[in-house]
């Protein structure tokens, strides 16, 4: 008996979903559909639709926004590095405790490892710099006000990905609601014609479904037309057969004895 | 009636065919229950 179990993928889903709109839309009347009209099928069908692509705008926002970050990082980087150097001339290569009021942190002058970590001390440099001027290096760009920049974009950066994160996150519970509602609504038509239909009914098929009382089996291949091409060329085109996943064909030229013959009824 | 191929598109070419004699095909749909019928049967003189 063939089933009509919902797809699994949304996209194959939302294909169904659409032909059982359609076929609501030529014979919900006739039918008799009381429970899943066209009108609440498609307004689930849109709900879901619009989820989705919402869904998938905030997760491209969200690797934009990843980008951002990564590259405002890139940025404080440099700036902590070259800083340390210049710093260096004043302060000396190794950590000192006269390091400690620039903010480079652990008791250490290497870039920090942490991402969190550089945001502050490019905060902490800005402030460092405009509490001491005279250890900028203007031709460099190593001023408050560029740490200050730096600070700022990093800032900014991380603050817009984790509301994108959290954007992306939102947007996934509502097409996943939105895609609970339409299966449901779909499962609940499927149930609804099997109250009105017949197992065997053709008209399951105008909803896009299949007949429950139908084989799995394959339809007949039928419309079968031979055309000849170049010589020794014969091109054999013939009508998609439903539930149809491959196609065999046989050949018998007349007057041909074939060796190893092998009837095609033989499954 | 020998196999000649087993596609998954809905047409298939004969090539290298006896010209002058006459082809005779059929198509058997088939998926993972089983096969249907065949087709009823076409023939073309081979050009």
């Amino acid at each position: 008996m063939a089933s009509n179990l919902l797809p699994s993928g949304l996209q194959d889903l939302f294909t169904l979903a659409e032909d059982m709109a359609d076929g609501l839309h030529g014979h919900e009347v006739a039918v008799g559909v009381k429970q899943n009209t066209e009108a609440a099928f498609r307004a689930d069908l849109t709900a879901a639709i619009t989820a989705q692509t919402n869904h998938v705008a905030a997760q491209t926002a969200k690797v934009a926004l990843s980008t951002a970050v990564t590259v405002a990082d890139s940025n404080g980087k440099a700036f902590i590095s070259t800083a340390r150097n210049v710093l260096a001339t004043y302060l000396g290569n190794g950590y000192s405790q006269a390091w400690d009021a620039t903010g480079f942190p652990d008791q250490s002058t290497a870039v920090p490892g942490t991402q969190a970590k550089r945001q502050a001390l490019l905060q902490a440099l800005q402030s460092y710099f405009t509490a001491t001027p005279a250890q900028e290096n203007p031709p460099l760009n190593i001023t408050a006000a560029r740490a200050g920049q730096l600070f700022t974009a990093l800032s900014d950066a991380r603050s817009a990905a984790n509301d994108g994160n959290t954007d992306a996150g939102q947007k996934k519970n509502t097409r996943d609601a939105a895609e609970k509602t339409l299966r449901n609504r779909m499962s609940g038509l499927v149930g609804e014609l099997g109250q009105l239909l017949d197992a065997n009914d053709p008209l399951w098929l105008a909803f896009g479904l299949n007949q429950p009382g139908a084989t799995n089996l394959p339809d007949v291949a039928d419309s079968l037309i031979l055309t000849v091409g170049g010589t020794g060329t014969v091109l054999a085109d013939w009508s998609d057969a439903s539930r149809a996943t491959r196609y065999r064909v046989f050949k018998q030229v007349v007057g041909v004895c074939y060796h190893g013959f092998r009837r095609h009824r033989d499954r | 009636m020998v196999s000649a191929a087993t596609v998954t598109d809905s047409d298939y070419t004969f090539t290298g065919q006896p010209s002058g004699k006459t082809l005779k095909v059929e198509i058997i749909s088939a998926n993972d229950a089983g096969q249907a019928q065949p087709s009823v049967t076409a023939e073309i003189v081979v050009p």
